[in-house]
């Protein structure tokens, strides 16, 4: 299911421990799930990931970009895309107890 | 180690200052660095592993780079970033493959820094897992390894000499390289360091799980007697002259590890190009740690010689083990075991002997290339 159908309220986690490095405007990181491969994780990609030392929701993560970027327009779309590739990649795993206890 | 000579050397200084936030802004208007100095200090910020300094000083303004230098830093930078995320990665799983040998172990160097001294990981870069081990005989770690499909790349040089040896060098499946240290110099006094190192270990976590690593004051000394050792990292002298600056160590634990090892001429070298490389620097040693007995101080004059000289210090280490074992392994040193003898190929027998310290003399201290 993608990230750009859920409410703000999601709250994202990292999926796997990593060892991760910085690096200018990048994130340099290797999964436990994947030790053969070093991903580089750019922009916004890179940012959600740092930001996520703890879990927070999606709406956590928009605000905080949008006080850092208040010229991006189109920072929702972005960030969404963002997310759905680190979630693609096993990177993050997304936690929404709202939509479980739904009906 | 040589001092700073060139005007590229000199920045480095302004890299150490931007770490500590006491780089002094450029005058607004300041051009970039002159291809001749980006390309010696990007050199010696390569060979030294310090990109991560580098970069930082850039992105703060401390030193003005211009938009290729920069891209040529941030790539660089980040293969390096790449190369120390793998290796932190990797650590565990050889930790445990050691200690299914027996063998708990201790990160050290690089990775260990990266933890304790820096402020952001990203600042220390290293290009190989540097673990230390309890003194114990370095051939049964080479068979354990080995066993594990492991591939010792320079293993004990015999059975004897094995229990007293530096270290050896291992090449893990995924091509990086594990540094296996049972001391952190070559000599009979070493073996107690390790011990201590052990005893006031702490565990961190890591990206991957926890790791053990010394305290701040061992790493603090063990960067000291790295760079009175041959060809130090400019890192070394940026491990040390961080934790020195930032008083982060126990100067009563710092003392007994410089009596104990009678290294007091190491840390007081350790100051000494501290300050030459970094105008800013204004660390301070406790004074106990720093003094030898006096002018007639053989020990600690044959500490120094021994870290300098390599060749030395192992030939001293043979004064650790029992006297029957020693003949033999004198013996080793000058012939290798078989198993190291393979290892090597078609290289000398006598690498380990030849394979000496590239010093150059500099007044009376030595000079490592860097």
């Amino acid at each position: 299911m993608e990230v750009s159908s859920r409410p703000h309220r999601t709250s994202l986690l990292r999926r796997t421990p990593a060892a991760w490095r910085v690096s200018a405007q990048s994130v340099v990181i290797v999964p436990a799930n994947n030790l053969d491969e070093a991903r580089v994780l750019e922009g916004l990609a890179a940012a959600v990931w740092a930001m996520l030392e703890i879990p927070a929701r999606l709406s956590e993560l928009a605000e905080v970009l949008a006080a850092a970027m208040p010229h991006e327009s189109d920072l929702d779309d972005s960030l969404q895309t963002a997310v759905d590739g680190l979630v693609s990649w096993g990177l993050l795993e997304i936690n929404n107890p709202e939509a479980a206890a739904a009906p | 180690m040589r001092l700073p000579e060139r005007e590229a050397d000199r920045i480095v200084g302004t890299l150490f200052a931007s770490l500590t936030n006491r780089a002094t802004p450029p005058p607004s208007g300041t051009r970039p660095l002159s291809d001749r100095n980006f390309f010696h200090l990007f050199e010696l910020a390569t060979a030294g592993r310090v990109l991560g300094p580098l970069l930082h000083a850039a992105e703060t303004g401390a030193v003005i780079l211009s938009e290729s230098q920069m891209v040529s830093v941030a790539r660089q930078h980040r293969s390096a970033m790449a190369v120390a995320a793998t290796l932190e990665a990797r650590c565990p799983e050889v930790q445990a493959t050691l200690r299914a040998a027996g063998a708990d172990s201790l990160a050290v160097k690089g990775l260990a820094t990266a933890y304790q001294l820096y402020e952001h990981t990203h600042h220390r870069q290293f290009g190989d897992v540097d673990l230390l081990v309890q003194p114990r005989r370095l051939e049964e770690i080479t068979a354990t390894l080995e066993a594990e499909g492991v591939e010792v790349d320079y293993p004990a040089i015999g059975p004897h000499i094995g229990q007293v040896q530096k270290s050896i060098t291992a090449l893990h499946g995924s091509g990086f390289e594990i540094d296996i240290h049972q001391t952190i110099a070559w000599g009979p006094q070493w073996l107690e360091i390790t011990k201590l190192f052990f005893a006031d270990a702490e565990t961190i976590p890591m990206g991957i799980g926890p790791v053990s690593i010394p305290c701040a004051t061992d790493l603090l000394f063990h960067s000291a007697v790295s760079l009175a050792q041959g060809q130090p990292r400019l890192a070394s002298l940026f491990d040390f002259a961080l934790a020195a600056q930032s008083a982060r160590f126990d100067a009563d634990r710092l003392t007994h590890l410089a009596t104990l090892s009678h290294a007091s001429g190491a840390l007081n070298n350790a100051l000494r190009y501290a300050r030459a490389w970094f105008p800013d620097f204004d660390g301070q040693l406790p004074a106990a740690a720093l003094a030898s007995s006096g002018p007639f101080d053989v020990r600690s004059k044959i500490s120094s010689l021994t870290l300098a000289r390599k060749h030395l210090g192992m030939f001293m280490a043979v004064n650790a083990l029992p006297l029957a074992d020693r003949p033999r392994a004198v013996g080793e040193l000058i012939v290798p075991a078989p198993g190291w003898r393979e290892s090597r190929g078609r290289r000398s027998a006598v690498e380990h002997l030849r394979k000496l310290p590239k010093y150059v003399r500099d007044g009376s201290r030595t000079t490592p290339k860097w």
